[in-house]
């Protein structure tokens, strides 16, 4: 079953793999949500103001992709490790839903609305402040189902 | 007064006990220094690679800096303000515990860090542009930074992994009595009942 795998058994029997993957998840979200919330800083006009959003995106997006294939791959390991206790967990499969929609919103949405010439503020304000929330959900989301096992 | 019951004290304050009798505070904390960590390691992180020519390379180098100054220094408050919380409500585990110890010990080299390069480096922002080249210096501290805050967040996810010494904790004494208290008092008034 996927309850025993090589991946599992990896982390769970070799002393420092568990924690490096947990560091290399935390240090590629770190840079992968703060790329992005520089975009959103920005759309709410609190940073980075002499450049536009739109170039702010542009410059970012590549490490945010590649952060997020670090924190995808390490999270999956993560999962791997111990899926039956992430099976039983009431916060993860929440995590999963917020984390969709984070995803989904900041390639659409929100990659729209940066990239906008002339976008009302209060439109890129709004936006801004939803992706933020998104974000900020999803970390809320995975410290909850660490302290709920 | 010792470290340790200088510990104890902090902990004990109200402020703090409540922080870490509640089941949800001191996760949301913890998420609020995560999340604040992914706002600012962010900016940390723009900053360090543009110095080292690989993101933002169109962009003058003294703008990423400048502009991001401030808003370094509203998330590192953020980060600063959700750990003391933590450390506080259980001052006496962290106490114990070498990774924190460690982790202390990188914030201060991070502050020996910002001291040395404030003005050789990050205040010359400007200069390079017109010079057009990067010195050494500023990509050493660039590099430097990076590791430094990779430290840190090992040292961080490292607290987690050392169990605290329970034979050696003084509020699990207090709350073990405590509870034994209680239920001695519940038999008591059980019998008082049935009488």
């Amino acid at each position: 079953m996927l309850i025993q795998n090589a991946v599992a058994d990896t982390l769970n029997n070799t002393e420092w793999a568990f924690p490096l993957a947990e560091c290399i998840h935390i240090g590629g979200f770190a840079v992968g949500v703060g790329s992005i919330a520089l975009v959103d800083l920005r759309l709410l006009n609190l940073g980075l103001r002499q450049e536009t959003a739109a170039r702010i995106l542009r410059y970012t997006e590549p490490w945010t992709v590649i952060a997020m294939i670090f924190v995808a791959f390490s999270g999956f390991m993560l999962f791997l490790s111990q899926v039956g206790i992430y099976a039983i967990n009431p916060i993860f499969p929440w995590k999963m839903y917020v984390l969709a929609a984070a995803l989904i919103y900041n390639f659409t949405v929100h990659r729209r609305v940066a990239t906008m010439k002339d976008a009302p503020p209060v439109l890129s304000k709004f936006v801004a402040a939803i992706s933020l929330l998104l974000w900020v959900s999803v970390v809320f989301g995975g410290i909850f189902t660490g302290f709920l096992e | 007064m010792s470290l340790l019951t200088f510990a104890q004290w902090v902990q004990s304050t109200p402020l703090f006990t409540a922080i870490r009798e509640s089941w949800y505070v001191y996760p949301a904390i913890m998420s609020s220094h995560l999340a604040g960590i992914s706002l600012f390691g962010g900016m940390v992180f723009i900053v360090d690679l543009r110095l080292l020519g690989l993101a933002m390379r169109k962009r003058p180098i003294a703008d990423v800096v400048n502009q991001l100054r401030r808003l370094k220094w509203v998330g590192f408050a953020i980060v600063a303000t959700c750990g003391i919380l933590m450390l506080g409500s259980k001052a006496e585990e962290y106490y114990y515990n070498a990774f924190f110890r460690a982790k202390m010990a990188v914030l201060a080299l991070i502050l020996v860090h910002a001291l040395l390069f404030r003005r050789s480096v990050y205040a010359k922002a400007a200069e390079f542009d017109r010079s057009g080249t990067v010195p050494g210096l500023a990509k050493l501290a660039a590099s430097l930074s990076l590791v430094l805050w990779t430290c840190m967040v090992i040292c961080g996810r490292g607290i987690g992994y050392i169990e605290p010494p329970l034979d050696k904790l003084h509020a699990r004494v207090i709350e073990h009595l405590h509870q034994r208290a209680q239920s001695a008092d519940r038999i008591v008034y059980l019998d008082t009942r049935t009488n």
